[in-house]
């Protein structure tokens, strides 16, 4: 049983689903300047959690946020940090909904960050899908603005 | 400036424009940046569109709320035809210090020049990652997740950045 709770600061809440080795986050709301130290703060208890309970994966549902700042991605990295110099033996996935582009393009710069570690599901999908079939790389290669 | 973002008023048309002059505070970005959002949905019915912008406008008020140095700061939204083309921008206009106007055209330099944005910004994360507190990715972030570009002009103390990115043709005010 995890210890975490749903916990909601400002316009984000974070609820934690745990089934099996297996935690899932669900954010909703506002990632904005507000929920930045309590993101930052809930993801180190998430680490806990990890090395607590051997999980062996942890899905970020960001399906429902409407806004991720540059300073909540800045927690989300360094989140990933300690699984990119496997210092913690976890998979990271960030399920994203297609229907909003800029998920996918947000956090795919976290999967690149950490191949190894990370990866990228759209909610309506069946299966993860990783980065480099995936995503423009480049942003010569968005649709045009 | 480049000629685009200065261009005469004979060169261009504006559709829609919104100037919002206000005291640096954290409590107004998200309203801001919501308001550049409804701005662009209204203006062009593109929510992909609507999303590059408000992510640009609310680390660019982010920005401006933690670094001016005074209470005179603006964010300005624009849809203008500039030489034919229809252009969406938002600048924001704020005084700040020496130290942070060296560091801020040094960022923005190297971002103008880049020829893979997308690498920079990665670059960026690796480089700040193991750095506490600090993101140090909104301007990179604009330029290689928000596909836009940028210009910028430095007076005095005084810094005016503009993130810009030609757009489809507006809706007609009114129709549905």
């Amino acid at each position: 049983m995890t210890r975490l709770r749903k916990e909601t600061h400002d316009k984000l809440s974070i609820e934690p689903l745990l089934a099996g080795a297996k935690l899932e986050l669900v954010l909703s709301g506002t990632c904005d300047s507000f929920a930045v130290e309590a993101l930052g703060v809930y993801l180190s208890q998430v680490t806990l959690e990890v090395r607590r309970l051997s999980l062996s994966q942890v899905a970020i549902d960001v399906s429902r946020v409407v806004l991720l700042t540059s300073s909540s991605l800045k927690q989300l990295i360094t989140f990933l940090r300690p699984i990119k110099l496997g210092e913690l033996p976890c998979s990271v996935e960030f399920v994203v909904d297609d229907g909003k582009p800029w998920q996918r393009r947000c956090l795919a710069a976290l999967v690149r960050m950490c191949p190894n570690g990370a990866s990228l599901r759209d909610i309506n999908a069946a299966g993860a899908s990783h980065l480099s079939q995936a995503l423009p790389r480049a942003a010569s290669e968005l649709p045009p603005a | 400036m480049s000629k685009r973002v200065e261009c005469s008023a004979a060169e261009r048309s504006t559709s829609l424009f919104v100037r919002l002059s206000f005291c640096p505070s954290e409590h107004l970005v998200s309203a801001i940046s919501q308001l550049v959002s409804d701005f662009c949905q209204m203006g062009l019915r593109d929510l992909d569109i609507s999303y590059r912008f408000r992510m640009a406008a609310h680390e660019l008020a982010e920005n401006i709320t933690k670094y001016s140095t005074n209470s005179r700061v603006s964010l300005e939204v624009e849809l203008a035809e500039v030489e034919g083309v229809q252009m969406l921008s938002v600048r924001t206009r704020n005084e700040t210090s020496p130290e942070r106007l060296i560091e801020v055209e040094k960022r923005l330099k190297e971002l103008k020049s880049a020829v893979d944005p997308v690498e920079l910004y990665d670059r960026m994360i690796e480089e700040t990652a193991p750095l506490e507190g600090v993101s140090g990715l909104g301007l990179a972030r604009i330029r290689a997740e928000g596909g836009l570009d940028f210009d910028y002009e430095i007076t005095g103390n005084e810094l005016t950045l503009v993130v810009q990115a030609p757009v489809p043709k507006p809706y007609p005010m009114g129709s549905a």
